[in-house]
């Protein structure tokens, strides 16, 4: 249903001020490529920096792909513009991290739901106060909430609204942008189950962004774990977490702390902070920090292969060769 | 109440029955409520709770650092190495800060200067508490930075902030907490704003220089993974009560209160898959909002018509260093329902 | 976190009536709007009347301000006086409040060369004494009713711009407004439906506290002379009178400048108040 190829996404970064300064760029998106089928929730993973986020964006045109493909449905996403992208924003959308500004602070929940079905025109405007209250009752929330500001709500409730307002326009696949991340503990719990009953209700593809492993094995049925811009693995979710291959995964994994004291969280030998997104390691981006590094890992970039059914890896540990 | 079985070596943190109170529009509202626990040297507790429970309520409390027109310790007792924190003049307590006891926080880039070097900031508490300065503190705080693992520390002492990562800032912070090598280290989410590679990392080196110094750490923390790794014993909180505390074998295999019991099952895990997530129902209510009684009352799948009576720390499964506060777990006795 | 969210914020209007400040200066600013108003009502005596008989007369029970150069009642000059200032005050700023913060609100969130363009256009303007630019502006124009308030308007529009611009650049990188993108909405609809009223009670703040100096302006571009022909009064032009027979006659400078002090003394009360009253981190009670 979506399939992305060799995305890449550069930032220019100037350094020193205003208009002289050299010009560095950071290239967030090192050439990104992955599927999406109907229904299925993919997880995107990684750690701050990584580009998880610039792909969501990038994808959406919420900020201009410097290259690549993406096809959604048949249709290219990245040569659309004016109504035909505008008919197209319809089908994908996206929920944000923080639910403290994913709301116009000074709209009423009623209006902001509202809206999109205005600007696009779907149904009728006598019709908009009753599919409002639908949807509210889909997340979960009370009909009096359509007179009330965000500031009234918590996180966990504006969260769901931000949910309310993203099926507002019928989404056929949802970017969820680490939804949450910013929540406490226990409402964490409560979004996930109504994220996982929305999905199976509407049959929506899901594309889950998270840097927290526990959430992406509950709800995806396939993972893919990013590093410095590119994918290092890709595989299904209960696979990945049990036997990482690459060695990035296994680090990861070994790192995430799990509620059971028999397995304390160990330092697969990583050292150091990760390399900066602005002067990257030339061959793999991991080479580094990678406790099997070997000289061919300065020098090529390994390609994501296939080295079992439905599983990829980019390291050259696991060339076939 | 102590939480445990009277330890051999004097604890190096003892809090006992320690009530805090926030005022909120004129009036008091008890925010921590008798909670009690001990640390002892080289051991690690881990507070746990959600926000609104306490717990950064309660290691302010300890330090002294309540803001004083809102927050002041109604009443109680905190005893660090043997000596009594509360009550003491604020000069008192800041000889004891960073030097006694030491706190680290969340979020690194709040707690350090931005316009002051790094080294300087570290030198701040050796200058302080060991009367150290010049030379001999620049040579320390090189000493320090090498112990936290800051790589190239001879060319980073002079440094920014900014200039460093979230990970590295955080080890500069810890640099400047045991710098006296306190007796008594308190970690308030230390790791929750990192990635969770450089959060093993220094949770792996509070562990290092733990054995090291000895010290007592109190840990608090949302996150019942990161308990499960460091913690020898777990105090959990709600609501501003201590709601169960265990050795963390036990906790993880026995989680007794009906909150740890469904927070346990509310958390997704990385390494097993759960058939259902079950959230508890509901939210943390307000300060103001708080029923009297047992706080927790309100989501409780067993709840009782008893729990509007405050529970007591009852032992659970027959070990004395497991207790909970909930009515289920008092025998059936003359009134009311049993477990 | 839960404790900071115990009560929802009191409403704007709810802390804005609580603010004494604000409502002392609300009070005096209704009271000079009041006389203004009823200028032809309670004026006195004619303002134009001359009597060069009692040219330069002390403030006695028949004159409370005394007598100008011309004989004329300095009180009813004074309050007729009140008319021109409030008006031109007003309406000026209205029209630079609505052109600048447009010109800030466009500019910031198209951003890019664009801005960079307006924005030194801005500072160009911006970096003339605001006092020097009426002026130009005024010799250009003409010292009409007309010209005078465009002239003071033109002035203040750079400033506007740059209030309403800080706001709409961070806000524009707010969630919020990306998942308006996300929707699909036009820039359009973003900017006028989203951005502008999360700015405007930025631009109110400003807009208070700017009348003000318009008010000001006016009384500085009359006291040299560019401001409304005589014989209209217009607090500068008495003051100018005033400055010029100041040893003579202090009264003639003293009552207008009182005047004008306290007008700006009230605007900047409101301004204070109304800044407090929307700061969103008094929110929290």
């Amino acid at each position: 249903m979506l399939a992305i190829k060799n995305l890449v996404k550069t930032f220019p970064v100037r350094s020193g001020f205003g208009f002289s300064g050299p010009v560095q760029s950071v290239k967030a998106l090192d050439g990104i490529s992955f599927d999406v089928a109907r229904g299925e929730a993919l997880g995107l993973v990684g750690e701050s920096g990584c580009g998880k986020s610039t792909t969501a964006r990038a994808i959406l045109r919420l900020t201009e792909p410097d290259g690549g493909e993406a096809l959604f449905d048949g249709a290219d996403l990245f040569k659309a513009t004016g109504p035909d992208l505008r008919r197209l924003r319809r089908r994908l959308q996206i929920v944000f991290q923080d639910p403290y500004a994913s709301l116009n602070p000074r709209r009423r929940i009623g209006d902001t739901l509202a809206e999109p079905m205005k600007v696009h025109g779907i149904a009728e405007a006598k019709e908009w106060p009753e599919r409002v209250r639908a949807l509210l009752a889909e997340v979960g929330l009370p009909a009096e909430a359509v007179h009330k500001y965000p500031h009234e709500f918590s996180g966990g409730q504006r969260q769901r609204i931000g949910i309310a307002r993203a099926l507002s326009v019928g989404p056929e696949l949802l970017f969820l942008d680490e939804p949450v991340s910013a929540l406490d503990v226990s409402v964490q719990a409560q979004v996930l189950v109504l994220l996982n009953k929305l999905r199976e209700k509407r049959n929506l593809a899901s594309v889950f962004i998270s840097h927290d492993l526990g959430v992406v094995r509950y709800f995806c049925q396939r993972v893919a774990v990013m590093y410095l811009g590119r994918i290092v693995e890709e595989a299904p979710a209960e696979a990945l977490l049990d036997t990482p291959l690459h060695p990035y995964t296994q680090a990861l994994r070994a790192a995430t702390p799990t509620p059971d004291p028999a397995h304390k969280v160990t330092m697969v030998r990583l050292t150091g902070d990760p390399a900066s997104p602005l002067n990257p390691p030339p061959g793999c981006h991991f080479h580094p920090r990678c406790p099997h590094v070997m000289p061919r890992c300065k020098e090529e970039i390994p390609l994501l292969q296939e080295v079992a059914p439905g599983r990829r890896v980019a390291c050259h540990l696991m060339d076939k060769t | 109440m102590s939480n445990v079985v009277p330890l051999k070596t004097p604890p190096a943190l003892a809090v006992k029955d320690l009530t805090t109170g926030l005022r909120i529009r004129g009036a008091w509202h008890e925010a921590v409520r008798g909670v009690s626990f001990e640390v002892a040297p080289r051991e690690t507790v881990a507070l746990v709770g959600e926000s609104g429970c306490g717990k950064s309520l309660t290691a302010m409390s300890v330090m002294g650092l309540l803001p004083a027109k809102v927050g002041k310790i109604l009443t109680g007792s905190v005893t660090v190495d043997g000596r009594e924190m509360v009550g003491l003049a604020e000069r008192e307590l800041e000889s004891l800060r960073g030097n006694l006891v030491s706190m680290i926080f969340q979020e690194p880039m709040t707690s350090l200067n931005p316009v002051l070097p790094v080294g300087f900031q570290i030198a701040e508490t050796l200058r302080r508490h060991r009367g150290l300065d010049g030379a001999a503190a620049r040579a320390e705080v090189l000493r320090l930075m090498n112990r936290v693992q800051i790589p190239a520390a001879a060319r980073r002492i002079d440094d920014y902030p900014h200039q460093f990562s979230g990970g590295m800032r955080q080890r500069v912070m810890i640099a400047m907490a045991v710098a006296c090598r306190p007796k008594v280290l308190l970690a308030d989410e230390p790791t929750t704003a990192l990635d969770v590679t450089i959060q093993a990392q220094v949770l792996n080196l509070l562990a290092e220089l733990q054995a090291e110094d000895g010290m007592a750490v109190l840990f608090i923390t949302h996150n019942l993974g990161v308990v499960a790794s460091i913690a020898q014993r777990v105090v959990v909180m709600y609501g501003g009560d201590v709601v169960e505390t265990a050795q963390v074998e036990d906790f993880f295999a026995r989680p007794s209160h009906p909150y740890s019991a469904a927070l346990l099952s509310s958390v997704p895990r990385a390494d097993r898959r759960p058939e259902a997530l079950e959230p508890i129902p509901g939210q943390v209510p307000t300060l103001l909002q708080m029923p009297a009684g047992c706080r927790f009352q309100s989501r409780c799948p067993q709840v009782m018509a008893r729990c509007v009576e405050r529970p007591p720390l009852v032992p659970v499964g027959g070990r004395a260093d497991h207790r909970m506060r909930c009515w289920l777990g008092v025998p059936a006795g003359a009134e009311g329902e049993g477990a | 976190m839960t404790v900071a969210a115990v009560s929802a914020p009191k409403g704007i209007a709810g802390r804005a009536l609580g603010n004494r400040s604000l409502m002392a200066g609300l009070v005096i600013l209704a009271l000079i709007i009041l006389l203004a108003v009823l200028a032809p009502w309670i004026s006195p005596f004619d303002p134009n009347d001359q009597d060069p008989v009692l040219s330069l007369g002390a403030p006695n029970a028949e004159h409370w301000f005394g007598t100008d150069f011309f004989g004329r009642d300095v009180l009813s000059r004074v309050i007729w006086g009140a008319r021109v200032s409030l008006f031109v005050g007003a309406v000026s700023t209205a029209i630079s409040m609505l052109v600048g913060g447009t010109i800030g609100i466009v500019s910031g969130y198209l951003g890019g060369r664009f801005d960079q363009t307006v924005m030194a256009v801005m500072d160009v303007l911006l970096s003339f004494p605001q006092l020097i630019m009426g002026l130009i502006i005024v010799a250009l124009l003409g010292a009409n009713l007309g010209d005078l308030i465009l002239a003071i308007a033109i002035t203040a529009v750079p400033p506007f711009a740059r209030v309403a611009r800080g706001p709409t650049l961070s806000l524009k990188e707010r969630d919020f407004v990306e998942a308006c993108r996300a929707l699909g909405f036009s820039n359009g609809r973003i900017m006028l439906v989203h951005i502008l009223p999360n700015v405007l009670d930025d631009l109110i703040v400003m807009g208070s506290l700017w009348l003000a100096t318009a008010i000001r302006t006016e009384a500085s571009l009359s006291f040299i002379g560019l401001g409304l022909p005589p014989p209209t009064a217009t607090w500068g032009s008495i003051i100018r009178e005033g400055f010029e027979n100041l040893l003579d006659a202090p009264w003639l400078a003293v009552f207008p400048s009182l005047a004008v002090l306290v007008v700006m003394l009230a605007l900047n009360m409101i301004g204070d108040g109304l800044r407090d009253a929307t700061d969103p981190k008094a929110a929290v009670s």
